[in-house]
């Protein structure tokens, strides 16, 4: 048997990072996933993937701590001598990530902060300290939002810190380029899951203005994402780099 | 057996659209391609779908002639249903056409007009025409180039259709999502194909030129863009609508 190619999906106990996690273990791709603080979800997505044929980890992360980042790559290269068999990640899929709900007027310093720890800087150096363990050939997915292309009320913190984001995924795709690295950015638009505490799941009135402006007439479901990302872990997408895909049903067109 | 899913590709004889037929095939879809003046080529595809165990068929067709399309959907009437045995298409890739190289400042009225023909009137009008006979659920891909975002000489009159193109998905995505028939547009870059008479293809010092401007280091082959196509008449690309995918290994970046 050849060996699996392998993904490390960050935030993969839940939402659309599980179902990630699930489409790629679809594919064959074994898969390191990790959690925030719901280690007996992570673990339930790991026998899900098990169950699949496909080996998998789950490893506690707190994406926004930076200061962690060196002891969480040690602990993939423990998972991937233990659990793999082997010393490099093929895939890193960057979707970890909170809600940030705020006016512009009123956020405040420690929001922003917040933000930008978590959507970005987090993504820029776990990602660099993520390449002495990436294999050559191998690709980066990073998770942007539609609200980077159109704009809803309280989003500007959130929004903007995707929006770096986006250009960070062409500056990786040119940078990496002579490690035949890919990177690319999947850009879902509002999803039913209990991301910013399910502000799209509960709210009826909501669900009823974002179908509105769909063409597809319906709200994103988590089930909608993965696909994509796998796809992009996958060798139809080999010659697919520095792109974004809106994964939105046609929102705002 | 359920019914499989049936595609059709124009320009399907060869360079990228008969990769896309045999990707499509590969992915359980059956397809009917059409050709200009190549049926023999044409023929060869439909017997290499054939072995993969998935039906096909090759139609003539002129896309720059805008009168034929009526006898032509017919034509695809009558193949649906003594071929395929149904009387709807799932999915229409819009790839037919011929690469154009003139100086803007030289470009005559009737290679403008060509180029308006093939690239913009002919997906726009085959389109319209094809909307009877395509399945509510199925999807559109049509075939823009990376010459729409960045430019090179001499291919003023090509790339201005192509970025029509990139319109015309979105509106379609828009008008068509009450079908629940999703639109996207896939753009290559330079490929090495018979396109334009080998240009890419037989020019070493070009093919030198575009692997330095791409983040991947080499020139596109037709087998980089199918597997796009394919993907996105897939489930997985089930919420992907009025998407631009370019398909370039990363060139200008």
């Amino acid at each position: 048997m050849t060996q699996a190619k392998i993904a490390l999906v960050t935030g993969g106990s839940r939402g659309l990072g599980k179902d990630m996690a699930l489409s790629l273990a679809k594919r064959g791709i074994d898969v390191i996933l990790t959690y925030h603080s719901q280690k007996e979800a992570a673990e339930v997505v790991v026998a899900e993937i098990q169950q699949a044929g496909q080996k998998a980890a789950a490893l506690q992360l707190d994406a926004s701590d930076l200061k962690g980042f060196d002891a969480f790559i040690e602990s993939v290269q423990r998972a991937l001598k233990e659990t793999f068999g082997t010393d490099k990640i093929d895939f890193l899929v960057n979707n970890g990530g909170t809600a940030m709900y705020v006016p512009f007027a009123s956020a405040t310093e420690a929001q922003f902060d917040e933000s930008l720890n978590v959507h970005f800087k987090g993504v820029f150096f776990l990602t660099q300290k993520a390449l002495p363990i990436m294999a050559d050939g191998g690709g980066i997915v990073n998770i942007s939002s539609g609200l980077a292309r159109f704009s809803h009320d309280g989003s500007s913190v959130y929004a903007t810190m995707k929006s770096a984001v986006e250009t960070l995924t062409r500056y990786l795709a040119k940078e990496l380029g002579p490690r035949k690295i890919r990177a690319n950015v999947v850009a879902p638009g509002a999803i039913q899951t209990d991301f910013g505490g399910g502000r799209v799941r509960n709210s009826p009135q909501l669900q009823e203005m974002l179908i509105g402006v769909t063409a597809l007439g319906r709200v994103g479901l988590a089930d909608d994402v993965g696909g994509v990302v796998a796809f992009l872990c996958s060798d139809d997408a080999k010659w697919v780099n520095g792109q974004r895909i809106e994964v939105a049903g046609g929102v705002n067109l | 057996m359920t019914q499989s899913k049936i595609a059709l590709v124009t320009g399907g004889s060869r360079g990228l659209g008969k990769n896309m037929a045999l990707s499509l095939a590969k992915k359980g879809i059956d397809v009917i391609l059409t050709y200009h003046s190549q049926k023999e080529a044409a023929d060869a595809v439909v017997e290499e779908i054939k072995k993969t165990g998935q039906k096909a068929a090759a139609l003539q067709l002129d896309v720059s002639n805008a009168a034929g399309f009526d006898g032509f959907i017919r034509e695809v009437q009558e193949a649906l249903k003594n071929t395929f045995g149904v009387d709807k298409i799932d999915f229409l890739i819009n790839n037919a056409g011929t690469g154009a190289y003139a100086p803007f400042a030289a470009t005559a009225e009737a290679q403008l007009d060509e180029m308006i023909n093939i690239h913009f009137r002919a997906p726009f009008l085959l389109t319209q025409k094809a909307l009877t006979i395509m399945a509510d659920g199925g999807g559109i891909v049509n075939i823009s180039s990376g010459l729409a975002r960045f430019s090179y000489e001499g291919y003023a009159a090509y790339a201005s259709m192509k970025g029509a193109i990139d319109t015309l998905t979105r509106y379609q995505a828009k008008e068509l999502g009450a079908r629940r028939i999703r639109v996207n547009v896939v753009a290559p870059g330079a490929i090495a194909t018979d396109f334009g008479g080998g240009a890419v293809r037989d020019n070493e010092q070009l093919q030198g030129f575009l692997a330095s401007m791409t983040a991947l280091g080499r020139v596109g082959l037709p087998d980089d863009i199918g597997g796009v196509v394919a993907f996105l008449c897939t489930d997985d690309a089930k919420w992907v609508n009025g998407q631009k995918i370019e398909v370039t290994g990363g060139i200008h970046l």
